[in-house]
């Protein structure tokens, strides 16, 4: 197999034991895990150290990858996330992946398969219609790693406002995302 | 949440409102942990809570795509590989099975993966969580409104101030604090921002910005704040000065 035109998923598949497949998933996910990395800490030394984790548990796991949850990316994105959000609350490293939810497969909707295919500006233009306080408090919730009380405590408003704007952020940016057309399904 | 399943049908809307303030905010980390945990049990014995939870965390995973990429050191993959095959050639259990988590310290020496440059949790005490409170400003437009919204100071936010052009604010606890800067331009070639504490008329340099970076992102200051009563920002020579020489940028009262 020529591992330069194999999918992700061929190489995950290759993984543990073909590093070289561990080298060309870096090459084309690296970048975009770093992004995140960086969007959520404050220095590049810690958002590397993060990243690195991230590889490694990535190539320690691969076999545990199930494709029906989703892009090899956002799989690796996930973990990336998950490590972030340890350091920023002052938690101890976990060698557990991120919990995963997964509906039922009968219940799996062909809109989680077409978000995968979703590219950068798509969803940029999603978040940028929200309303400006329903993106931020998403915002400090998922990239600062707030919890609820934090982001009420830091906007100064009520829990239940931070609630109702978590869960209408969420649900909006869900419905402003394109719907899978006809011909993708 | 309990261990009971909910049927949505016999939900109100109320109540169906709540159900999915949880799980949106499960879905985007926002739980405390203990909350987190849970949901997490519940979603074992609710199939419908687990069809909404999915949906929501899928579009919670798209977030990140949202993100610029950014160009990682040009060493990173060689420690990543490294790193990998020195716990390939350690003795590890069978590859591919899930592993439990393993508490770091439980490794004999040698045996574990080596993992080059990762360093001990106790010296990026901005992790924690009082001072991850406040990092509010990372990449986020909305951090000059809200301070300046701002109707109380919080116990985390030590100070805030605001000039015409800056609005900017201390954060961190007194022992490990952090200056929040919003867009403070490059200082200029060979020269370099430098923050300063100063107990009763004598500066004393708190933390020097490398040359020519403009500040971005919260900065930890290398001292703690005890006894001092102001901080300023100064634009000094590429690599700092023992006293302040350039135009003071920023200063306020502690």
């Amino acid at each position: 197999m020529d591992l330069r035109t194999a999918s992700d998923e061929a190489l995950l598949a290759a993984l543990p034991d073909d590093v070289g497949a561990l080298d060309l998933l870096y090459e084309r996910h690296a970048p975009a895990a770093m992004g995140l990395a960086m969007r959520m800490l404050p220095d590049r030394e810690a958002a590397e150290d993060v990243v690195q984790e991230a590889f490694v548990a990535l190539w320690r796991h691969a076999r545990s990858y199930a494709p029906a949850r989703g892009s090899v990316r956002t799989w690796l994105l996930g973990i990336v996330h998950h490590r972030a959000i340890d350091r920023l609350r002052g938690r101890r490293p976990t060698e557990a992946l991120p919990e995963e939810v997964r509906a039922d497969p009968a219940e799996t909707d062909v809109w989680s398969q077409a978000a995968q295919r979703l590219d950068r500006e798509e969803i940029r233009r999603a978040l940028a219609a929200l309303p400006a306080e329903q993106r931020e408090a998403i915002e400090l919730a998922y990239f600062s790693g707030f919890t609820q009380a934090q982001i009420a405590s830091a906007l100064g408003v009520p829990l239940g406002t931070v609630k109702g704007r978590l869960r209408l952020g969420l649900a909006r940016l869900r419905a402003l995302l394109p719907r899978p057309t006809e011909t993708e399904r | 949440m309990n261990g009971q399943a909910h049927d949505p049908a016999r939900l109100t809307a109320a109540e169906r409102e709540r159900l999915e303030e949880t799980l949106a905010s499960y879905a985007l980390g926002a739980l405390a942990d203990t909350e987190a945990q849970d949901v997490a049990r519940h979603l074992t014995t609710c199939a419908a809570c687990r069809a909404l939870a999915a949906e929501l965390g899928t579009a919670a995973a798209l977030l990140p795509l949202a993100c610029d990429a950014v160009e990682p050191a040009p060493d990173l993959k060689g420690r990543i590989l490294a790193a990998v095959e020195a716990e390939r050639e350690g003795p590890r259990q069978p590859s591919g099975l899930p592993l439990p988590p393993e508490p770091p310290t439980a490794r004999e020496p040698g045996a574990g993966p080596v993992r080059p440059r990762s360093r001990p949790w106790t010296r990026t005490p901005w992790t924690l969580a009082t001072a991850a409170l406040l990092l509010v400003c990372l990449g986020l437009g909305a951090w000059n409104l809200q301070l300046r919204q701002e109707r109380s100071r919080q116990a985390e936010q030590l100070a805030l101030y605001q000039t015409a052009r800056q609005t900017w604010a201390l954060a961190g606890t007194s022992a490990v604090p952090l200056l929040l800067v919003r867009g403070l331009p490059p200082p200029g070639p060979d020269r370099s921002y430098q923050v300063w504490l100063i107990r009763d008329g004598r500066p004393a340099s708190a933390r020097v910005l490398p040359a020519g970076a403009g500040i971005e992102r919260p900065i930890e200051l290398e001292q703690p704040l005890t006894g001092a009563q102001t901080v300023a920002i100064t634009n000094e020579p590429a690599g700092g000065s023992p006293g302040p020489t350039g135009p003071i940028l920023l200063a306020g009262e502690l």
